[in-house]
């Protein structure tokens, strides 16, 4: 059974008269268009999280350190 | 290769590195330029979506997977930005108070015509260059964007049709409707003046 033409299962029709068209060529940027999306990407760019790491390592480090020696002390039990 | 260099570019501003993203910009900007360029022609709120597109870009990079087709994910968040700026012009009361909405609409075939290239050979082309980008300027925005997707031979159909915001079967219908329309305009502009 044929579709019927509204059918998104229709076949495309292409018109005769349409011409094949050519590829558009891209826009060139504006100097100052560009620098202003990369800052406004490069600000809005999550800062990695692994430089974070190491200090949080660090200061449960020391904690643990000053909690051992407050019980050398005997301040802690 | 594009893929390769993509996957390249991702790591590296998943890593944090701020010039990838300048890499990013000047490898992807002009097609997004494009893009916006030839919707909003003339539009200053053109530069603004530009901008909008690589802040977005920038957010959610860290979750976008290896392999990202990062100029189909560019070009689709470009397109749903148009979609979003377009339905609030469509309620903004002071576009009535614009006396001569068109007139200063730049004509997106003017670069073209002063290109510096030579030479016989592309005068043809360019030529018809001029003339699909004079035809696209007058037909409809929605016609217009999905032509401007066609063309794009970087984006598949599944990437056209998100950018839409449809399916695959209604991005088959409005490209054909579009194409109807963008040969009227095509003969039209052909056709000698009386």
């Amino acid at each position: 059974m044929k579709p019927h033409p509204e059918s998104p299962r229709a076949p495309l029709s292409h018109p005769r008269s349409l011409p094949p068209l050519p590829s558009l060529p891209p826009y060139a940027v504006p100097p100052a268009l560009e620098a202003r999306a990369v800052r406004s990407a490069t600000r809005a760019m999550p800062r990695p999280s692994v430089r974070r790491l190491p200090d949080l390592a660090l200061a449960l480090y020391c904690l643990g350190e000053l909690v051992h020696a407050l019980r050398l002390v005997h301040v802690l039990p | 290769m594009r893929g390769d260099d993509d996957e390249a570019l991702l790591a590296a501003v998943q890593a944090g590195d701020a010039r990838a993203m300048g890499r990013v910009v000047a490898t992807h900007g002009p097609a997004v330029h494009a893009l916006l360029r030839r919707m909003l022609r003339g539009d200053p709120a053109a530069d603004d979506l530009f901008q909008d597109v690589f802040l977005a870009f920038a957010r959610r990079a860290p979750e976008l997977p290896r392999g990202t087709n990062l100029h189909a994910w560019l070009l689709v968040v470009a397109a749903n930005r148009w979609r979003s700026n377009r339905r609030w012009r469509l309620v903004d009361p002071t576009r009535w108070l614009v006396l001569d909405a068109h007139g200063d609409r730049e004509d997106t075939a003017a670069p073209f015509l002063h290109s510096t290239r030579n030479g016989e050979d592309e005068l043809a082309s360019r030529e018809a260059v001029v003339n699909l980008e004079r035809a696209l300027a007058t037909l409809e925005e929605p016609d217009r964007i999905v032509i401007l997707l066609h063309l794009d031979e970087d984006l598949t159909n599944a990437d056209r049709a998100a950018a839409l915001g449809v399916g695959q079967p209604a991005y088959r219908k409005r490209l054909e409707r579009a194409r109807a329309r963008l040969a009227a305009c095509l003969s039209r502009d052909e056709r000698p003046a009386p």
